[in-house]
């Protein structure tokens, strides 16, 4: 695979990952943060949220790393 | 409410999609090093996956009017049960779970048919021994492919045949008795999750000929929590014990 191709894959995944999901994930967060959901409803899912905003963000720096790599 | 729903649904696709592009990227990737990095995020995407649908699932929970209650205290709220309502589904995680066991026998205190699947009862009648649990008033249901002396014995793989044992023991019980199951989870060593619902349906179904009610003890953990889920619509109540 060309270096080329590299980068267009993974600034393709950079635009899948780090946009659309981490501001999903922020409405998402507000809107349970904000919800009727009883104590243990509301602490598992903002768990998983939190767990998948950390996820999304150390994927994204590693994504730009990558990204940099390839450059080089 | 339905906003959450929308989002989550939203995140289920980015999600889906996100594993479906990195599984195609990993096909074309000759280097080594790059292979792994992405392999290792496609694997967290699959995590993902199942987060966002366990998310799902509690959504859906509400929607149906399940209220999910942890219980922090060492009690077990079972006020009602067999009298207003015959079937409970209780998560535990495997360190509280015998605990929980005889909670819920020592707070009942009628009589007992105590199914245990995946191992014999010798531990579990120690302990309620210890708790100066009345062991005459248990009946002990053993699908471990060995027989037990003392115990009915059941092939954990013929599920008609666990369910003629316990009708038939249901039959002979005298005023108010439980089920106890020990643990659901562990039918999916042998069945699928579609014959364990079907399974559950239909116990629950037979109590209501008889004056009992049922205890679908389940492990809670992430491995386990897919099929709780699907259990948990089936029973009248849920509660969480321990974590």
């Amino acid at each position: 695979m060309k270096n080329k191709d590299i980068i267009k894959m993974l600034s393709e995944s950079l635009s899948i990952e780090e946009i659309p999901m981490i501001s999903n994930l922020e409405e998402l967060r507000g809107l349970v943060n904000n919800s009727s959901l009883d104590d243990y409803a509301k602490a598992k899912m903002l768990k998983h949220i939190g767990h998948l905003i950390k996820d999304t963000l150390q994927h994204a720096r590693i994504i730009t790393r990558l990204m940099k790599g390839a450059v080089k | 409410m339905s906003q959450i729903n929308e989002k989550l649904n939203k995140q289920l696709k980015i999600e889906k999609n996100a594993f479906e592009l990195y599984n195609s990227f990993i096909k074309k990737i000759d280097d080594f090093k790059l292979r792994n990095e992405v392999i290792k995020i496609r694997n967290d995407e699959k995590e993902h996956i199942n987060l966002v649908k366990e998310m799902i699932s509690i959504m859906r929970g509400y929607k149906a009017g399940i209220r999910t209650t942890k219980t922090k205290e060492k009690a077990i709220n079972l006020g009602g049960f067999i009298d207003k309502f015959n079937s409970l589904l209780v998560m535990t995680d495997i360190g509280g779970y015998a605990h929980a066991i005889t909670r819920v026998i020592e707070e009942l205190g009628v009589d007992c048919i105590y199914l245990s699947f995946n191992k014999t009862p010798r531990y579990i009648k120690k302990l309620l021994a210890e708790h100066k649990i009345d062991l005459r008033r248990i009946k002990f249901v053993n699908c471990v492919k060995f027989s037990k002396e003392g115990d009915i014995n059941a092939n954990p793989e013929a599920l008609t045949e666990i369910s003629l044992a316990l009708e038939e023991m249901m039959q002979k019980m005298k005023g108010k008795f439980f089920i106890l199951v020990d643990t659901i989870s562990a039918f999916s060593l042998y069945h699928s999750a579609n014959s364990i619902l079907r399974f559950v349906g239909l116990v629950n179904s037979k109590l209501e000929k008889y004056n009992g009610g049922i205890i679908w003890m389940a492990v809670d953990d992430e491995n386990e929590e897919g099929l709780n889920e699907k259990i948990g619509p089936l029973c009248d109540k849920i509660i969480r014990y321990g974590s």
